[in-house]
């Protein structure tokens, strides 16, 4: 498959704070690709360099074959850059806005009519090309931020946390929106915290932490690394803290981790599960409920974010 | 994609009823209010201001009269001879202006000012200034009238002055001669000499006194002696006296002898005669005739021998004569001598005193010596007042000269013109034109700077906090040029406003606007309104938010609201406000906007005002877009 993005030895540093350290990646045409890691791992820096917004430090990153550096104008002009927050003016009709952000990218009049009512209608805003963008509602609002960042039909899509603060309906209609965006060729670079969300949109998957790749593929391979089995243990009176420090030395055991449930334990391999219960009669605590699953890209996270830490 | 920005920002400018609006109505509706209030004649002023009066005097009641005769104010009046009852009033709002006027008229009269009334306070203290001005003409008048009468009959006593001053400049000449001459003769006194025959004559004094006394002893013997003479001689007259007088017996027997011998002569002459004048030689007769010589003989011998005792008699007498006389003067001359001795006495008395007087001498003799030094100082002292008064009478004389001279000069001129030596006509140059026509660069220049100010500043900060600027950056489209666009967005919207305000002043108020120099006042517009939307656009990257931007704004623009000179004149600022005035764009804007829409003087002159606010408008975009790309790009 061709690479669109390739990146580099991409380092940046701020002061002696290294936001990304000798990273490199290819990223193929037309995938969606999920860019995941806990908050300061390097991701928005890492879209910074991307969208043409900071230099680098350190080694290169190349859109289509374009420094983003050097070649910065043109960069800019065949990728669309999608904001955390709406950004666009609310003063303004759907239509006027994509008019003028299809102005800045320098495409004619002609041109931008065509697209705005293809990209409306792709994101189901047919109905409010003429309403003010204040107006809509929040899902029709993100709808609009993404779509002006296709009006000039971008070859490369950025996307920074897109479904933050959404309702889960507005969250699947915008997975639609961006598999649909894909559909017609463009490739999607997407960061966000969700891993539902990158498990249902992301044909691959990286993972960054402290400004580092941690683990990066397809996120069934991921899955599939990050062990056999999970357990759900919950048990009185529950202190998982002191449970947690006595299961890890079980080589069997990949992970642990403490939620609202109770505690999470990740398995390498088949384990006899009485060797972790004796563990939890040892230390008195009365298991309440185990609930065995697969893997989920969860899992895969907080592993590799785990590991990471450690 | 170029004009994006800008029909963007237009739209959005336009999207609301209301902001659009206001972008029209504001000017028209900032002129109307500004037009109604100040389109009264430029040489019109305050009127029916309420004026609290006090005190009285017949000078008061004259300015009173002329404070009557124009429209200005309201005369509240107080019966009061207190200043603080007048001051109360104007405190406690009564009345905007009080003045109090003493009943004594070298008192100065009290004016009380509500200085809260920044604008009419003034005004007030310039129509008081005026009329006290007036009437201190009339005073000064007349006084003048005075003195000139004054001053022309003084000028005919100089001429004596001079004369009198010649002449004591004469007499001081004389008067140093005589000192002079008076110590030359000083100088001939030689005090040693003096002292010398002083002591000579005291010596002398001295053995006369002893003399006088060894007289006065000398006499008491000498009248003792003349008393022991004069006894003699008393003796002698007694002596002869009687022998005198014994000697007269004696002679007067002598001659009774003599007469009895004479009658026997004659007898016998007769008888002889008679016998013997026949024979005279008989015996007889030779015996008679012998009788007759012996006793002739007798006789003669006795006359002879009498003659003796007679002329001794007669010496007796003169002695016993001569004694008396010798007695008599003996007596006067002791009476003499006894005067002569008291003379003595009072003699030496006299000299005594003289010892004294003498001593005066002396001491006069050594107060003269003191004299002489000191006469040597006053006669250096005379010849150098001699010499000051020769000069300060000639530069006394030239004096009177001159006032003479200034005085003919002074006096030559009516009192009027020294009453009022500038006779001051006001001509306003701008004549038939409006309060308005003045107020017309400030109001404009201070409209487009709140507009621009406020619109860049918001606008960036808008684009800032609702990230579109971000977004739009994501864009092949450069800062610069997004700055630039935004900048010419507002321009147009400024320039609108700008065009709004001339059309509602020219229409509504008939204020001039030279069509000649349109070109130019729309190219002041356009550069003013660029130069505070870059600094207003500067102001937004330093601001966080909306209200961080309108407060500085407002801090920014409200002190150069007072420093432009629109509401402060220059002429009361310190020197270094009005440096910082001057240097102000609002400043310039109005100077430029002045120059063209009153002084109408073209390009030439107010290039010196558009160079700089164009430095300014781009020092605001540059220092915007520093801190802009700063801002987004790390």
């Amino acid at each position: 498959m061709e690479q669109i993005i390739k990146i580099v030895s991409l380092s940046k540093n701020y002061g002696d704070f290294k936001a990304i350290f000798e990273v490199s990646l290819d990223i193929e045409k037309g995938t969606i690709f999920g860019l995941l890691g806990p908050n300061g791992a390097g991701k928005s820096t890492l879209i910074k360099v991307l969208s043409c917004q900071s230099r680098p430090s350190g080694g290169n990153a190349y859109i289509d074959g374009l420094d983003v550096v050097i070649d910065k104008k043109k960069v800019l002009s065949i990728i669309g850059v999608v904001p955390q927050e709406n950004s666009f003016y609310d003063d303004l009709t759907v239509n006027e806005n994509l008019t003028y952000f299809g102005s800045l990218y320098r495409v004619n009049g002609h041109e931008i009519k065509e697209r705005s009512s293809n990209i409306l209608s792709m994101l189901k805003l047919g109905e409010k090309t003429n309403s003010r963008a204040g107006t809509l509602s929040g899902g029709m609002k993100t709808r609009l931020n993404i779509a002006c960042a296709l009006v000039h039909k971008p070859r490369v899509l950025i996307l920074d946390e897109p479904s933050v603060g959404l309702d889960p309906v507005s969250r699947q209609a915008l997975w639609d929106t961006i598999r649909e965006v894909n559909s017609e060729g463009t490739t999607i670079l997407i960061t966000t915290h969700y891993m539902q969300e990158a498990d249902a949109l992301c044909d691959r998957i990286l993972i960054m932490n402290r400004g580092k790749i941690v683990v990066e593929g397809k996120p069934g391979e991921l899955k599939e690394a990050a062990g056999e089995k999970v357990l759900q243990i919950s048990s009185i009176p529950g202190n998982y803290g002191v449970i947690k420090s006595s299961l890890e030395p079980i080589k069997a055991i990949r992970s642990c981790s403490i939620n609202e449930m109770g505690l999470k334990v990740t398995l390498r391999e088949e384990v006899p599960v009485q060797d972790i219960f004796d563990v939890f009669e040892s230390l008195g605590e009365k298991i309440k409920c185990v609930d065995s699953s697969s893997p989920s890209l969860e899992d895969v996270f907080i592993h590799a974010a785990g590991e990471a830490w450690h | 994609m170029t004009g994006s920005v800008i029909k963007k920002d237009l739209k959005v400018y336009i999207r609301h009823k209301k902001t659009l609006m206001l972008i029209f109505i504001a000017p028209i509706l900032i002129m109307v209010l500004i037009g109604s209030v100040f389109s009264g004649p430029s040489e019109g002023g305050v009127r029916d201001v309420k004026l609290g009066v006090g005190g009285g005097s017949e000078q008061g009641k004259q300015i009173i009269e002329e404070l009557n005769k124009s429209s200005m104010f309201i005369i509240v009046e107080e019966n009061t001879t207190d200043p603080a009852v007048i001051e109360e009033g104007v405190r406690k709002g009564r009345y905007s202006a009080g003045i109090f006027i003493p009943e004594d008229e070298t008192q100065s009269l009290k004016l009380f000012l509500d200085n809260s009334r920044v604008q009419i306070a003034p005004v007030i203290s310039t129509a008081f200034l005026s009329t006290t001005e007036k009437m201190s003409y009339e005073l000064t008048f007349g006084f003048i009238s005075k003195l000139w009468k004054n001053l022309k009959q003084m000028e005919s006593e100089l001429k004596p002055l001079k004369e009198g001053v010649l002449m004591i400049n004469r007499s001081i000449t004389s008067l140093n001669r005589d000192t002079s001459n008076v110590l030359s003769s000083m100088d001939e006194i030689d005090v040693k000499s003096l002292n010398e025959s002083i002591m000579v004559m005291k010596n002398s004094l001295e053995q006369m006194r002893i003399d006088l006394l060894q007289s006065a002893d000398d006499i008491n013997a000498t009248r003792q002696e003349l008393r022991d003479l004069d006894r003699n001689v008393s003796s002698i007259q007694n002596d002869t006296t009687e022998l005198r007088d014994d000697l007269k017996y004696v002679v007067d027997n002598i001659d009774a002898a003599d007469a009895s011998m004479q009658d026997v002569q004659s007898q016998m002459h007769i008888t002889y005669n008679l016998t013997c004048s026949i024979d005279p030689s008989t015996q007889q007769c030779i015996s008679m005739a012998l009788a007759i010589r012996q006793l002739g003989d007798t006789r003669a011998l006795m006359l002879e021998k009498t003659g003796r005792i007679k002329t001794l008699h007669s010496n007796l007498v003169t002695i016993s004569e001569k004694s008396a006389e010798l007695h008599e003067k003996l007596e006067k001359t002791d009476l003499k001598l006894q005067k002569m001795q008291e003379s003595i006495i009072i003699y030496t008395s006299e000299i005594s005193n003289m010892h004294g007087n003498i001593s005066n001498i002396e001491n006069t003799v050594a107060a003269l010596a003191d004299v002489k030094n000191q006469s040597s100082i006053v006669s250096s002292q005379m010849e150098k007042l001699t010499a000051e008064m020769g000069n300060s009478s000639s530069a006394l004389t030239s004096d009177i000269d001159r006032t003479g001279l200034v005085i003919g000069e002074v006096i030559a001129r009516s009192p009027a013109v020294i009453a009022a030596p500038i006779n001051l006509d006001r001509v306003p140059v701008f004549r038939g034109r409006s309060f308005l026509d003045f107020l017309m660069p400030g109001i404009i220049s201070i409209v487009l700077m709140f507009i621009s100010f406020l619109l860049a500043s918001i606008t960036i900060v808008q684009e800032r906090s609702k990230k579109t600027l971000i977004r739009t950056l994501l864009t092949p489209l450069s800062l610069g040029m997004f700055l630039f666009e935004k900048t010419a967005a507002l321009i147009i919207i400024a320039f609108i406003q700008g065009i709004i305000m001339l059309i509602v002043a020219f229409v509504f108020y008939g204020i001039l606007i030279p069509t000649d120099q349109l070109a130019q006042l729309f190219l002041i517009i356009l550069v003013y309104a660029a130069a505070f939307i870059g600094i207003g656009m500067a102001l937004a990257t330093l601001a966080e938010s909306e209200n961080t931007a309108m407060l500085l704004t407002l801090v920014l623009s409200i002190p150069m609201l007072f420093l432009s000179g629109v509401f402060f004149p220059f002429e009361t600022m310190p020197d270094l406000m009005i440096l910082l005035g001057n240097a102000l764009p609002i400043t310039m804007g109005i100077r430029a906007l002045e120059a063209v829409l009153i002084y109408q003087k073209g390009f030439d002159a107010f290039y010196v005002y558009l160079i700089p606010l164009l430095v300014y408008g781009l020092a605001g975009i540059g220092t915007a877009y520093i801190l802009l790309r700063k801002e987004i790009t790390d």
